[in-house]
């Protein structure tokens, strides 16, 4: 991310700022959607995200750490649209046409379908660190810079998330846990 | 299989679905960022803290914080206060700088006005042939002064005399003999109405009260003892005076009520050689002020005295000037000055925190001693604002001497040559120079 850009955002230059979040825009909402598993969700969140850091875009001092910032920022909008949700509205996304290869037979279908619920069982603290560590492929450290914890915070949110889809998933199908990897 | 492998399954998983938002997200995300001001950059107080300091996210929960600014802001805002309103005189002066009024002074045979650099002089007390120990009344409108038949005489009348010269002197005594001493036995009530004397009647000295300037003259003490030197207290509910019983011996600090009612004895003392000073009162009505001379000059005390109960000796190595001039207070009653006899003119600090007489630390004084030096002799008093002092100059009381207390070396001599006491203008402001 060009710092210049950064520079003249923080000293009130719209057109900049617009620049940076289109720029943004897709990673932000590619990581929201996968925390949050709502493309609706993800939306606010990443909208939120900027509007926090155009708001706040004066206190970074750092324009080189502008995208682990919005990181930051977006992460916590997430946790913001989680706590805003309504217990009785958990998301649950059905796999859409867009996602689903037509050459997919049932079973792997099935297999998406308790990945999913597995992984909405995680509390969304975890969720991001998965979706961090996993999807965007940032080092513990760089996640919890983005998360504002620390790498062992990161380490342990890792483990007991994957116990946690692991216990899920051996619930759902144990067979299927047996058979792909084990006890 | 690994827990890796399933690692690598849950990646894989996450990879799937779309990479890219909505374009109408964006655009509706940029156009909300711009229903949204920026915030200056001094709203953001970790700009200012080391990086290390910055990057700590303690997390604490607004409430929390809220309160906590709330608990600073109120502590400094009391802070301020104390620095700001607890460091002020408790006592607002009522009285305009002191430069700007008279003084009243005897000169020769004659009490006259002027101000500290003589200006403005002017003669008071008309055709009397010998006039002394002038003393402005609490409203700044009257001079009353003794008038004796001439200098070495004992006694002599009460005159009043407007300051602005607007009416004939009025005779107060009534056709006593007022004593003249070397510290004058006249004080005015504090709405400026009446007067007090001690006057020779019978070969005894008493106190008496005026009903008016001028009205009919009252004893307020009986023929069985010598009272002189009264003081009315700033409430003017009772006089206080000082009395030595026809043995000579018994000497003692009373006050009575302006009718003679409620006769009360504060300090009590039996010598034939020793004497109380004139008795002051505290700006409040609180503690009389006065000094104890035990004798041989070199013993005469500085005392603090509420009635007994609390008593303090400011000073015990002896009184200088005159013996029976006292300790006044300042006008804030802040502080009290006298003349020592070995250093000169001290100010003291009032010493509020005297225990009871019993208690522990009864009788300790625990204020402050300031001393200015050998700049007057004979009298001192305060100036109406305080700022200073006034009292008979170090030469042999032969003029007066005005003492800055930031700075008594600067002390300067009225133009002129005076005797006796002078008294300046107590006169209370106008509503524009409060």
């Amino acid at each position: 991310m060009r710092p210049e850009l950064v520079a003249r955002a923080q000293s009130g230059d719209r057109e900049a700022f617009d620049a940076l979040a289109t720029a943004l825009y897709d990673s932000l909402y590619a990581v929201g959607r996968r925390i949050l598993r709502d493309g609706h969700a993800a939306e606010d969140a990443v909208q939120e995200a900027f509007i926090r850091a155009w708001r706040d875009l004066r206190s970074l001092r750092d324009p080189e750490r502008f995208e682990a910032w919005m990181h930051r920022l977006l992460v916590r909008a997430c946790y913001d649209q989680t706590r805003r949700r309504r217990p009785f509205e958990v998301a649950i996304s059905p796999i859409d046409a867009a996602r689903s290869d037509p050459a997919d037979d049932i079973s792997v279908v099935a297999h998406r379908d308790e990945l999913e619920r597995a992984f909405l069982k995680l509390s969304v603290e975890q969720r991001a660190v998965l979706v961090l560590t996993h999807y965007v492929g940032m080092p513990a450290a760089d996640v919890g810079h983005a998360l504002g914890i620390p790498v062992g915070t990161v380490h342990s949110r890792l483990y007991y998330a994957i116990r946690t889809m692991r216990t899920e998933l051996a619930q759902a199908s144990p067979d299927r846990m047996l058979t792909e990897f084990g006890r | 299989m690994t827990n890796r492998t399933f690692d690598a399954t849950v990646a894989d998983w996450l990879r799937e679905g779309p990479e890219t938002g909505p374009r109408h997200g964006l655009d509706r995300a940029l156009a909300a960022t711009r229903r949204v001001d920026q915030r200056p950059a001094w709203l953001f107080p970790r700009r200012y803290l080391p990086r290390p300091l910055a990057e700590l996210d303690l997390r604490i929960p607004a409430p929390v914080a809220a309160a906590g600014v709330l608990v600073l802001t109120l502590l400094l805002v009391f802070a301020l206060a104390i620095a700001l309103v607890g460091t002020r005189p408790r006592a607002r002066l009522p009285w305009v700088p002191a430069a700007e009024r008279p003084i009243a002074f005897q000169e020769g045979s004659a009490i006259f006005l002027a101000r500290l650099d003589g200006s403005e002089r002017r003669k008071i007390s008309g055709d009397v042939p010998y006039a002394t120990s002038p003393l402005f009344s609490p409203d700044g409108t009257q001079v009353a002064f003794l008038a004796p038949s001439n200098a070495g005489a004992t006694g002599g009348r009460l005159l009043v005399a407007a300051v602005d010269g607007s009416a004939p002197l009025v005779e107060a005594s009534r056709g006593l003999s007022v004593v003249t001493g070397q510290v004058p036995s006249v004080t005015w009530s504090p709405d400026g109405t009446r007067l007090a004397f001690a006057a020779s009647s019978g070969g005894v000295s008493r106190i008496f009260v005026t009903a008016g300037v001028g009205g009919d003259v009252v004893p307020v003490t009986d023929d069985t003892a010598n009272a002189d030197l009264p003081t009315w207290s700033p409430d003017g509910t009772v006089i206080a005076f000082r009395v030595t019983d026809l043995d000579g011996v018994h000497r003692h600090i009373r006050i009575v009520q302006p009718d003679g009612a409620a006769l009360e004895t504060i300090n009590d003392m039996i010598s034939a050689d020793a004497s109380f000073s004139k008795p002051h009162f505290a700006p409040d009505g609180g503690p009389l002020a006065y000094a104890v001379n035990y004798g041989f000059g070199t013993r005469t005390r500085a005392i603090i005295d509420a009635r007994f109960t609390h008593t303090a000796e400011m000073w015990t190595d002896g009184i200088g000037g005159f013996p029976d001039a006292g300790v006044p207070y300042s006008p804030d009653g802040k502080y009290l000055a006298f003349i020592t006899a070995t250093d000169g003119v001290m100010v003291a600090e009032n010493d509020e925190s005297i225990p009871a007489e019993g208690l522990p630390g009864a009788g300790q004084y625990d204020g402050q001693l300031r001393r200015l030096g050998k700049v007057a002799d004979c009298w001192i008093e305060w100036a109406p604002d305080g700022k200073s002092l006034y009292g008979g100059s170090p030469d042999g009381c032969a003029g007066v001497v005005v003492i800055p207390l930031d700075d008594p070396t600067a002390a300067r001599r009225l133009p002129t040559a005076t005797s006796g006491f002078a008294s300046w203008q107590l006169l209370l402001p106008r509503s524009n120079e409060r």
